[in-house]
């Protein structure tokens, strides 16, 4: 399965929510979240890509009956969005809490998995950061 | 063709041999070795691609996708969707586990003794004969200070306070360098995976292992099994052929707990045994987040490095560090916004630990064209979700009286973090499965081993009731589950089988 433009323009969007520019020092800043899903989702089996398919839509349409407001998620606030998001990780339905936890692992896959971001951790052999030197001595 | 590894893509499949093992991961690795060393003539064939550990990255999607039987997304499913990771690769999931290693308890091997009638097949001596050629081959030990990370010691010391038995995790690896990795394969060929080592063995003793060779049915003359049949995957002038190998001696399927019982399914081997791809058990686990005011790092180190193994007999439970990959780490943290991103800061500060449970719960695993080609339902019991709770409680306050600030529950209800005076808060933990993040990593039983062919698919010696010629040699014949990780019992008792068998 493929990404449409326009859901690659969602993903991209409810990700740089979950995983804001800035966060980590600014090491995720340049990557394009959108496209790399959009990548991930083309090599994922059907049955898992769907619930990402499924995950961004009811995302994006849910200002319609979570706010009440006739707006998409592009379209709200950044704290509306995240409230979104964070009332959607708490549902008391299983399967949207499953979406939500789906959606925030590809936004973390997508844009923590770069050398920016194992260097500023000092993970692998990118370079070791003092706090890996300091948890060693 | 000559002994070694061949891409069946490139080359084509031998033809025929002395003996066919279907699968190349624990139980499949140890088989070709033993076989191969007594001079017959072994032929591997492996579902998965070789890969050496130059071609391996450091990025979990990738890997998982490269490494793992359908990305990684293959899932058992109840009330919840419990993920059941599996290696598809040459090493099959010894390529990507975290080299614990453990002898089957004592008390788990008197169980099978006395009520699945092995008393005759499973022999102590001849397993602890077993054991002990795999931990000198293997260069088991003790997992080295130079690997041990600040997670290791915090579990070593919450243990200790906490009264329950712990120690440095035993492994299969030689000059690890700690790169947190193995579950992206190992970057530095030091963890011993059947492909670095016993496949590699087998084929110093003339096997030959193919990989991308998908072995599709079971081929009888009479009830004898004879060969198999398959197609050829991956990329060359010969993917998508179908082939035909003949075996002159015996067929093994080590083809894991999923496969190995659909294989026999679909080649209508078994169809009227009432165990064929029932019994299906794990270790369902789960992790606990401690945060420290000291780094942890916890991406770095040995994978798995330190275990508090004393709640075994009492609640069912053992408790490991775990090391995991920044991008794995972080999806599992709570919140959005300033609160997530005030957690992502803190991401080198926290150790993880998993809570591994032997759970009662048994299941069953069938052909499917869907998902895959192989459904799994299980569902875990009330009763698992009791110690489960319990077990979490008390890796919580292990992670207190090591000096954790705070602990992060990750279950449906609970505060997204908790200090040390709301233990009680696990008291009221959901007692089922849509309320936690497990996944299941060690399968059991889908063809049992037993005396009675009604209610066994193997027998003691591992063969097919009813199916001259025909064995299983995997984790799927272990009876029950064993509450220690299964790599070491699977080698040991597949090598026991085809001593055996070599000797027949
Ligand atoms: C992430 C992870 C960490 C783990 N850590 C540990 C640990 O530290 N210690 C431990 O003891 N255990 C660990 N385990 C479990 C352990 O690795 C497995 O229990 C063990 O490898 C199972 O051995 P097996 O021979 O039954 O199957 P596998 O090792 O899975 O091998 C089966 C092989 O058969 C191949 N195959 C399947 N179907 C076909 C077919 N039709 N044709 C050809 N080939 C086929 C598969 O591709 C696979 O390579 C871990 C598991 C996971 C997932």
């Amino acid at each position: 399965m493929k990404f449409s433009r326009t859901e690659q323009r969602r993903a991209d969007c409810i990700s740089r929510v979950i995983l804001p520019k800035g966060a980590l020092g600014g090491t995720t800043d340049d990557c394009d979240l959108g496209a790399e899903i959009g990548r991930q989702f083309s090599l994922t089996p059907w049955w898992s890509a769907i619930i990402t398919r499924i995950g961004i839509f009811v995302v994006w349409y849910s200002p319609l009956f979570l706010l009440r407001k006739l707006r998409t998620f592009g379209g709200i606030a950044v704290a509306d969005q995240q409230s979104i998001l964070e009332r959607l990780a708490h549902s008391p339905n299983y399967w949207v809490r499953e979406m939500s936890m789906i959606l925030k692992m590809n936004a973390c896959n997508a844009g923590m998995s770069g050398e920016a971001v194992m260097r500023y951790l000092g993970a692998y052999d990118f370079g070791q950061s003092v706090q890996l030197k300091r948890s060693r001595s | 063709m000559s002994a070694g590894f061949h891409d069946a893509a490139e080359n084509g499949i031998a033809v025929d041999a002395d003996v066919i093992i279907v699968g190349s991961g624990a139980g499949g690795g140890a088989a070709a070795r033993t076989l191969a060393d007594a001079g017959l003539s072994v032929l591997v064939l492996e579902e998965g691609p070789y890969l050496p550990s130059a071609s391996l990255g450091y990025k979990t999607f990738d890997s998982l996708h490269a490494l793992m039987r359908n990305g990684g997304q293959q899932a058992a499913f109840g009330k919840a969707a419990v993920p059941v990771v599996q290696a598809c690769v040459v090493g099959g999931t010894t390529f990507v586990n975290s080299a614990i290693i453990w002898r089957l308890p004592e008390k788990v091997l008197a169980k099978w003794h006395a009520e699945h009638g092995l008393a005759d097949g499973f022999r102590a001596n001849e397993l602890d004969d077993a054991y002990a050629l795999i931990e000198k081959d293997m260069f088991v030990r003790p997992v080295t200070d130079s690997v041990a990370t600040g997670s290791d010691r915090k579990l070593a010391l919450g243990a200790e306070r906490a009264g329950i038995e712990h120690r440095a995790i035993h492994r299969n690896e030689k000059d690890c360098k700690g790169s947190g990795r193995c579950l992206h394969g190992c970057h530095n060929d030091a963890k011993q995976s059947t492909t670095i080592n016993y496949l590699r063995r087998a084929t110093e003793s003339g096997a030959q292992v193919f990989s991308h060779a998908r072995v599709e049915r079971i081929l009888r003359e009479g009830s004898k099994a004879v060969g198999v049949t398959g197609t050829i995957r991956g990329k060359g002038p010969q993917a998508g052929k179908p082939f035909r190998a003949h075996a002159k001696r015996a067929v093994i399927i080590a083809a894991s707990v999923i496969q190995s019982p659909n294989l026999l399914r679909r080649s209508r081997i078994g169809l009227d045994n009432s165990a064929l791809g029932n019994h299906f058990m794990a270790h369902p686990g789960t992790s606990l987040v401690g945060l420290y005011s000291e780094p942890m790092n916890p991406w770095s180190g040995a994978s798995q490095g330190y275990e508090a193994y004393g709640l075994r007999d009492t609640l069912g439970v053992k408790i490991e560090t775990i090391n995991v990959p920044p991008e794995v780490a972080a999806s599992r943290l709570p919140g959005f916004g300033e609160k997530y991103l005030s957690m992502l800061d803190r991401l080198p500060y926290m150790a993880i630990w998993s809570v591994a449970l032997k759970s009662e719960a048994e299941g069953n695993v069938r052909p499917s064209w869907l998902l895959g080609g192989d459904i799994i339902r299980y569902e875990m019991t009330s009763g698992d979700f009791e110690r489960m709770r319990q077990g979490l409680k008390r890796a919580a306050e292990m992670h207190f009286l090591a000096g954790a600030t705070a602990v992060l529950p990750g279950v449906h209800g609970l505060p997204g973090t908790i200090t040390a005076d709301q233990l009680s808060v696990f008291d009221s933990a959901p007692l089922d499965g849509t309320g936690y993040g497990i996944i299941a990593t060690h399968l059991f039983g889908t063809c049992r081993a037993g005396t009675d062919p009604k209610h066994s698919v193997v027998d003691a010696h591992l063969q097919v009731h009813g199916t001259p010629n025909l064995y299983v040699m995997d984790a799927s014949v272990f009876p029950t589950n064993t509450g220690v990780n299964p790599q070491h019992s699977i080698m040991a008792i597949s090598t026991m089988a085809s001593r055996r068998l070599a000797s027949a």
